[in-house]
């Protein structure tokens, strides 16, 4: 082991704690502060991130076994200490905790084993211990040392005492390699991963990577538990998968840039970057964004690790059954992540592009046509979850394509997003809009965001299937009463009156489109038995009030319901909505169920 | 708590008769126009209320109290005195040469742009950003929202007239931006009477809009929100960071001021750092 000299605040390392715990703390129920002696002198010269492990080792710890209350980290100077060649002005970290406290008998077997203080704790706060023979060793290394004063039900208070600067001797500064090597030995003993960890980031045993089967899926399992990596790196091989372990989370993130994973079991409480932390540098990078991850927690109440992207997580202790099933939920998953998409263009540099930037992504598999009559062909013979477009083809126009294709019969249409060099015009966007997401103009990082809308949309049908979910089967009753009804739909951001049209549309309504007032006042004009006007307020030019006013002024549109979509912000528009003529207004982004109910009342 | 014995420590200078009088106009700014200051940072509004007693010719807060409850203009007034904030074209150039080469790239692959300044004083950032664009061949599809809770900057910022005229530091910074035009091509009029042209001026709107209190009115795909949120407290920053993040669309950036840090927040790791220094970050939201 090293130690690194560096210059650092104290403030800083408190307030990466902060960001660290504050939020874990709150889902427990717990409460998580800090505080650092007003008056000291904050700056510290000595090695920081050691540092920084140790306290999110005491920290971690206490949160876990503190079921109310609170969790505190105070700083203050605690005097001086003689060292062999200098005074040294000694620094207290005090992590003090509400939790179940530990007898004085047990409180030596804490830091020398890799066990809990009792074996019967061990069921309800999951996992072996946390290492706190680690966070021992690296207080020496850093010239200190860590003290516990506890009694049980009275919580504990662990101290860390060490100089502010560090002072380098032989002693502190490198082990040997023969001391190196026994350091692990020890801790293979122990059966402590986390010293080992430490020397280098190997996994804890011999895993699946030197001996990769291509044809079965492989699991990475990120988890510093080495005893709890095992047991799920033997069931990944009774489920037929293969496996490989990564000890800490930036190991883990390394390797799963480097292999073709099928899945990843990720643990909550690792050691330097956590779980959260490792999820969204996954769920960030493009080369692993795409892969499931499962998370496993030793507390009860993480977030909703799923907001941020996650397919599930569970609480520890787990049994064999739940393991399996995540291995299953991690392979179903996968494979319906495993996404065909057509792309329709008559460049041959753009196939090559695309090809070239999902080179590496096993999710999506990518058919090429460069006329309209090979991608009918394709679209006929195959089950397609995306079709990418360019409008301009030699032989049809990208509309008339689409027209075409969704007659075909037996035939649903994937969905389509719509790839352009050139901005499309209104009159072309409302064309298009029965058949299409998005659309995404080419530029110099639109590959980026071709494969976001692809994923969201691919995401979006899988979801579609399942009855559960699906929103319009709930509603389907209800809406029979509006279907047939003729809208029109003004708003001049497209993206809404995209989203809105569909919905009202598969609801068996008929949807006109004006994207200014202008249009909709010849709409309203040019088109029979439009029953219901649904208007924006912000549009410029003329505005949805300007717009209202003009309806209104003849005679004919006197009694037609006219909805006013107001922004929810916009101080006064409720008021300014009933003057200008609308019978009634709703906040945007638009309540699907309350604009139902309003259209019920009005058309 | 290392903030509270911070704050109490400013207390401790000044007479508790001060503070009593803050409450109590902080009170009566409420009930009168509904803008709640209660949740600004207390040192900086305390300093912003005194320059306003010395501008007033008073040497008591509460001597302003009875006109701020019988008189809602002035209560108006109060707030546009108090809010009112200064900043440069092209403020923090590497910011925008960040957005130019990290941001605007992916913009680009919109048929329709939305970006809203939040907090934008008296146009000069939303006025930037459109110059940007323009050269960035973006501006046809883009629309800059601006607001401000200030309504005397709002329509100074409408007007499109600089409140300093161009000189040597501005061309500086536009350059550092990324600027690659003559910036006198973009504004009319010479030294105290400069405005930023029509044509640019068309693709900003300009709305009146508390930050503390009003949810957003548009998904844009970029927020810029600068130095706005180190006038409020921790909590306030908090609802106003979620409110900002509820707004933008999937994948979306959110710019944040130099000073200003999203590592309180509870949404601090729903945001992903494009730009650390710069303080821009990308939105990782699903698509609900």
């Amino acid at each position: 082991m090293k130690a690194v000299k560096e210059k650092f605040n104290i403030n800083d390392i408190c307030q990466l704690m902060n960001s660290r715990f504050k939020h874990m703390a709150e889902n427990k129920g717990i409460c998580f502060e800090f505080s650092v002696d007003p008056v000291m002198n904050c700056d510290m010269d000595t090695d920081q991130s050691k540092l920084e492990q140790i306290l999110t080792n005491l920290i971690g710890n206490a949160i876990k076994f503190t079921d109310e209350g609170k969790v505190q980290l105070l700083v203050c100077r605690s005097g001086e200490s003689e060292s062999v060649t200098e005074k040294l002005t000694m620094v207290s970290f005090v992590v003090r905790d509400d939790g179940i406290g530990i007898a004085k008998n047990k409180q030596k077997a804490v830091f020398e084993a890799f066990k809990q203080a009792d074996g019967s704790t061990s069921r309800t706060h999951g996992g072996t211990g946390l290492g706190l023979s680690i966070a021992k060793n690296f207080a020496k290394l850093l010239g200190g040392y860590i003290s516990l004063d506890s009694e049980p039900s009275y919580g504990s208070t662990f101290t860390l005492n060490i100089p502010d600067v560090l002072v380098l001797t032989d002693e502190t500064y490198l082990p040997t390699e023969q001391e190196k090597v026994n350091v692990v030995k020890i801790a293979e003993q122990q059966n402590d991963v986390r010293v080992n960890e430490v020397v280098n980031n190997i996994p804890p045993f011999d895993d699946d990577r030197n001996r990769l089967d291509e044809n079965k899926n492989l699991i990475l399992i990120i988890e510093d538990d080495a005893d709890f990596s095992k047991i799920l790196f033997d069931t990944c091989h009774k489920q037929g998968c293969q496996a490989i372990v990564a000890p800490d989370g930036e190991t883990g993130i390394t390797l799963a840039s480097k292999y073709k994973l099928c899945g990843i079991v990720l643990d909550y409480m690792l050691p330097g970057r956590n779980g959260v932390d490792v999820l969204n540098a996954l769920k960030f990078s493009e080369e692993t964004k795409y892969i499931p991850v499962h998370m496993i927690s030793a507390l009860d109440d993480i977030d909703d690790m799923c907001k941020l992207g996650a397919i599930g997580q569970i609480t520890k202790p787990v049994n064999m059954q739940q393991i399996k099933s995540i291995i299953d939920q991690l392979r179903r998953e996968s494979k319906m992540r495993k996404l065909t998409i057509l792309m329709i263009d008559d460049n041959k540099d753009v196939h090559e592009l695309m090809q070239e930037f999902l080179s590496g992504n096993d999710v999506i598999t990518l058919k090429s046509a460069h006329s309209a009559e090979h991608a009918l062909t394709i679209i006929e013979e195959n089950a397609l979850n995306g079709i990418i477009l360019d409008l301009g083809l030699p032989d049809m126009t990208g509309i008339e394509l689409l027209e075409k294709a969704s007659k075909i019969p037996g035939i649903i249409l994937p969905p389509v997003i719509v790839y352009t060099g050139r901005l499309l015009t209104d009159e072309e966007q409302i064309r298009l809009e029965p058949f299409i997401e998005s659309v995404v103009i080419k530029s110099v990082r639109s590959h980026e965001r071709l494969l976001e809308e692809i994923h969201m949309f691919a995401g979006h049908m899988a979801r579609r299937h399942e009855p559960d979910n699906d929103e319009l089967s709930r509603n389907d009753n209800d809406a029979v009463d509006l279907e047939s009804k003729s809208i029109l739909l003004v708003d001049d951001d497209m993206r809404n009156t995209f989203a809105l049209a569909k919905i009202l549309r598969k609801r068996g309504m008929q949807v006109h489109l004006a994207p200014s007032g202008k249009e909709a006042l010849r709409q309203l004009d040019e088109v029979e038995g439009i029953e219901v006007v649904l208007m924006d307020i912000m549009m410029p030019e003329m505005d949805g009030y300007e717009t209202m006013k003009h309806i209104r002024s003849q005679e004919k549109f006197k009694k037609l319901p006219v909805i006013a979509l107001t922004a929810k912000a916009m101080k006064g528009d409720k008021d300014k909505c009933l003057a200008a003529g609308a019978n009634d207004y709703l906040s945007k982004p638009v309540d699907v169920n309350s604009l139902m109910d309003m259209m019920r009342i009005w058309a | 708590m290392q903030q509270e014995s911070y704050q109490t420590s400013i207390d401790d200078e000044s007479p508790w008769q001060q503070d009593f009088e803050l409450g109590l106009f902080v009170r009566a700014i409420k009930k009168s126009i509904g803008v709640d200051l209660d949740n600004y940072a207390r040192g900086s509004l305390k300093r912003r209320v005194r320059q306003l007693l010395y501008k007033q010719n008073v040497n008591f807060i509460s001597e302003l109290i009875p006109k701020i409850i019988y008189d809602a203009t002035f209560a108006q007034f109060i707030i546009n005195e108090l809010t009112v904030n200064v900043s440069a074209l092209f403020r923090n150039p590497g910011v925008f040469a960040s957005l130019l080469k990290n941001v605007f790239p992916v913009l680009a692959s919109y048929t329709r742009i939305d970006i809203w300044v939040a907090g934008c004083a008296c146009g000069e950032e939303a006025y930037s950003l459109a110059i940007l664009l323009d050269e960035a061949a973006l501006l046809e599809r883009s629309q800059i929202h601006a607001t401000d809770i200030n309504v005397e900057s709002l329509y100074i910022a409408g007007s499109g007239l600089l409140q300093r005229s161009l000189d040597r530091e501005t061309a500086q910074r536009y350059r550092m931006a990324g600027g690659c035009n003559s910036l006198s091509n973009y504004f009319n009029g010479a030294y105290k009477d400069t405005r930023l042209n029509e044509r640019l001026l068309k693709h900003i709107s300009f709305n009146q809009h508390d930050l503390t209190q009003q949810e957003g009115f548009t998904s844009p795909q970029l927020i810029l929100c600068r130095n706005v949120m180190i006038y409020f407290n921790q909590a306030l920053q908090d609802k106003v960071l979620i409110s900002l993040y509820n707004n933008l669309i999937p994948n979306g950036f959110l710019v944040i001021g130099a000073n200003e840090s999203l590592n309180q927040s509870s949404i601090a790791t729903q945001l992903l750092a494009i730009d650390k220094n710069n303080r821009i970050y990308k939105s990782i939201k699903k698509r609900d």
